[in-house]
């Protein structure tokens, strides 16, 4: 009897976690399919006025946008802030002869390929049950181009989430810089819908800023919807942002290293 | 009754003081509160840019609906989110057993135990956008609809209460799944859509939704005069039915949780 | 007044029932419930006050049955469990109790007297209004007793009191229950795998193992009906060999110049006569063992059936 006994507790343990990821699970589905329900139903009723968004380009965004909100929003200014430095753990970094960098870079990776293969397994059952319903480019050249504008648009999602970790060292409302940090990622990184579909003005802000570099390009990229000239000009505008972004960060680190290591934590 | 009464005046005192005596905290939950509800603003703004109407409404209306979507979120969060993101933590760490031990309800001690006071500038914002919104677009408002309309948002907030009550119990059964609250809000995210959106669905999926949607939508209808009865019906039916649930399955949760656990 | 009463009546007892906890309290007692970890202590303190439900027998406490939880019962019993805190942490102590006034619905001037009482014992008038993550440990503990004795509970369940505080608490702690006990006359039953808890505290004990009562009295009772030895503790002189030692009694401990040994009872005054002949002894003492040797006495004995 005790030994069924200590089955059952580890059989509900495993299904604790597993129904634990479950709900992580349902919990990336439900935003984007509200607002696929949402637009089409707007579509269907009238569509011309959405152009080159069809019932099909939208869905494919929505399902790309799960893989996307996965897999390229890096989580790492949490571990940053409240582990290394509020903690003090980065001491521990600044001891090693490694890169701090290159360190979080290979914490975050698994964390990242994990989160988006759970997208991709959304994205194949949806592809294997209403197969024409989603699109995405098969031109060989442009998937190869489409991979670096979402290698580059990781990258830059990368830096800019360590340079807002280490931020943690000036701010005195890191939440809160947070919260805001992420409605305007939302907002201007193409997860409410297609940038090209906002107000003109809004349009303009969008690709002024990296937002758009890290999820929205990718996005459209892969499903097709940029030739080749337009993957060109996106790849050439990700790697300006590149460089700002980590001459920022190097000068943050500086200035942050000397600030941590003056007043201890 | 009373009891209930001055323990939950004290329960607000003892809120407050807390707020004011962790400062730090007060400036992020404002923060937040307020990027959230711009945040939904804008989308809806940008979602619906393009077209005047869908799924029976006006463009205006659908805004209306956000507005008043903030406006009950809000007052959610005020009385409820802490409480149920605690719940899980009692749960897990089995702090269950001195709340027991009080002779008071203990749906009650769990519920109604914390206080966001922050949520204020939610609501406000809220506030604000529905009265922009009713002047701008000169929607006709009357007396009677005003009382109808504050009388079905109380009844959709217990609606979504019992909803989140009997979502959140779970955790009793199952205590690591700490994270049902963050899908609660997601699932509480579904009520800011029209109904009739919803319709698009499988019927069986459409129905078993249902009660979820109709949370800001039939208040709404009441307040721009477009409310049918049946709808109001609707609402009051399944509110008094799922929170006559919760209560059940609540009581049917601790005789387990006392059954069980050593 | 508890009693828990088993369908399997009481001349089982003595046979080793199994599974099966009888006992009844008196108002005012002060009983140890002592036991290894797992024994059942804590499952019968929830039984007690509510929280657990027993699947076979009847559980009765100041004439009510616990796990119907009614609010008049609730309002008499107080549950306090290791250091799991009550107090809100932000504020002054002063407010829980203000709380806990409401949800026991003390009235104005009985609550006054009741706080009065406890923070003159406790002796913590000067820190009422300081906040409660402001305290050192052992203030916080001072309290949360208070805020669980407000409501002047006729019945106190505390399970495991000491536990995790360091030995001058722990003595402050035991002070505490005991002045308590005295000046409200309220019942106390608290369980302990510290026997310096028993040693002060319980007239009564009642030990627990596997879920079973292994003895139900007084505690110097206890001492002289399991205690088969005595144990003589020496300081000697010169060094002496252990195998010479071992000739006398038992030896239990030997880090010179101390050594312990243990005789039987019977012949602790023939071992002493020997000791001090045979060997340079600077200094003898015949003891009663240890409570903790005793009470694994009786563990070893029941498990032996």
């Amino acid at each position: 009897m005790r030994y069924v006994r200590i089955l059952l507790i580890h059989f509900e343990d495993a299904i604790a976690e597993r129904a634990r990821n479950l709900v992580w699970f349902l919990i990336a589905l439900i935003n984007p399919l509200m607002l696929l329900l949402f637009w089409r139903g707007a579509i269907l009723e009238k569509p011309e006025a959405y152009g080159q968004w069809n019932i099909p380009s939208i869905v494919s965004y929505y399902l790309l946008l799960i893989i996307a909100g996965a897999f390229l929003q890096v989580h790492i200014e949490e571990k940053i802030a409240y582990t290394d430095i509020q903690q003090g753990s980065l001491s521990n970094y600044l001891t090693k002869p490694f890169s701090y960098l290159l360190w979080n870079f290979f914490i975050e990776l698994p964390y990242r390929v994990l989160q988006g293969s759970f997208g991709v397994i959304v994205f194949l059952i949806f592809f294997v049950l209403f197969g024409n319903i989603v699109s995405i480019a098969s031109d060989p050249l442009i998937l190869v181009l489409a991979s670096v504008v979402i290698i580059l648009g990781y990258l830059l999602s990368f830096f800019f989430k360590m340079i807002l970790g280490i931020s943690a060292l000036w701010t005195t409302d890191f939440s809160g810089l947070v919260n805001l940090v992420e409605v305007v990622t939302l907002v201007f990184g193409g997860f409410i819908m297609p940038i090209h579909l906002y107000p003109v003005i809004l349009q303009r802000i969008s690709f002024a800023l990296p937002f758009a570099s890290m999820f929205y390009f990718p996005i459209i990229a892969i499903s097709g919807k940029l030739v080749v000239v337009e993957l060109f000009q996106v790849i050439a505008v990700q790697c300006i942002w590149l460089v700002s972004l980590g001459s920022i960060y190097q000068l943050a680190w500086r200035r942050g290293v000397r600030l941590f290591t003056a007043i201890g934590q | 009754m009373k009891l209930y009464l001055r323990l939950y005046k004290t329960l607000l005192h003892l809120n407050f003081a807390n707020l004011l005596a962790y400062r730090v905290n007060f400036t992020t939950n404002i923060v937040s509160s307020v990027s959230w509800g711009l945040f939904s603003i804008i989308s809806i703004i940008l979602v619906t840019g393009k077209a005047n109407s869908m799924f029976g409404w006006r463009r205006d209306e659908i805004l209306l609906l956000t507005a008043i979507y903030s406006v009950l979120i809000g007052v959610f969060h005020m009385l409820f989110s802490k409480n149920f993101e605690r719940f899980s933590n009692l749960v897990y760490y089995g702090q269950l057993d001195s709340l027991l031990v009080k002779p008071i309800d203990s749906q009650f001690l769990v519920s109604f135990w914390l206080i966001n006071y922050t949520s204020i500038f939610r609501i406000l914002l809220g506030a604000a956008y529905t009265f922009y919104l009713l002047y701008a677009y000169h929607m006709a408002v009357s007396l009677g609809a005003v009382m109808g309309f504050i009388s079905l948002l109380a009844i959709g907030l217990t609606l979504l209460y019992s909803v989140w009550f009997l979502c959140v119990t779970l955790t009793i059964w199952f205590p690591r799944l700490t994270n049902i609250v963050f899908f609660m809000y997601s699932v509480s995210g579904l009520t800011r859509y029209p109904q009739e959106m919803y319709r698009q669905l499988a019927s069986y999926v459409f129905l078993f939704l249902m009660p979820i949607t109709l949370i800001v939508t039939t208040p709404t209808k009441a307040l721009v005069q477009r409310l049918s009865l049946a709808e109001a019906i609707m609402l009051i039916g399944f509110a008094f039915t799922l929170f006559y649930a919760s209560r059940k399955f609540w009581k049917f949760a601790l005789r387990y949780y006392t059954s069980a656990s050593s | 007044m508890g009693s828990i009463k088993s369908l399997v009546s009481r001349k089982y007892e003595s046979v080793k029932a199994v599974d099966d906890i009888s006992f009844d309290i008196a108002a005012g007692e002060l009983v140890g419930f002592i036991g290894p970890n797992g024994a059942g202590k804590t499952t019968t303190l929830k039984c007690l006050s509510g929280l657990l439900w027993p699947t076979q027998g009847s559980v009765s406490v100041l004439g009510y049955t616990p796990f119907e939880r009614k609010t008049a019962f609730l309002k008499q019993i107080a549950l306090v469990m290791g250091q799991k805190n009550q107090l809100w942490w932000d504020l002054p102590a002063a407010e829980t109790f203000l709380l806990n006034k409401e949800i026991y619905e003390i009235a104005d001037d009985e609550y006054k007297k009741t706080r009065n009482e406890l923070v003159d014992l406790l002796e913590v008038e000067h820190l009422l209004k300081i906040q409660v993550r402001k305290l050192s440990l052992g203030e916080r503990m001072k309290m949360e007793l208070i805020a669980a004795l407000i409501h002047s509970p006729k019945v106190l369940f505390l399970d495991e009191p000491t536990i995790g505080l360091d030995v001058v608490m722990q003595k402050k702690m035991r002070d505490f229950i005991q002045e308590y006990n005295e000046l409200k006359k309220s019942t106390i039953l608290l369980t302990s795998h510290y026997m310096e808890d028993v040693r002060q505290l319980a007239r009564r004990v009642i030990i627990i193992d596997h879920g079973k009562i292994l003895y139900d009295g007084k505690l110097d009772q206890l001492v002289k009906k399991f205690a088969k030895h005595k144990v003589l503790s020496v300081v000697l002189e010169t060094y002496v060999p252990p195998d010479k030692l071992k000739e006398v009694g038992e030896l239990v401990e030997y880090n010179f110049p101390r050594a312990v040994i243990r005789v039987p009872r019977n012949a602790s005054n023939v071992a002493a006569a020997q000791l001090l002949q045979k060997f340079p002894v600077d200094d003898l003492n015949i003891e009663e063992p240890d409570i903790e040797d005793i009470i694994r006495d009786v563990f070893t004995l029941s498990s032996k059936h």
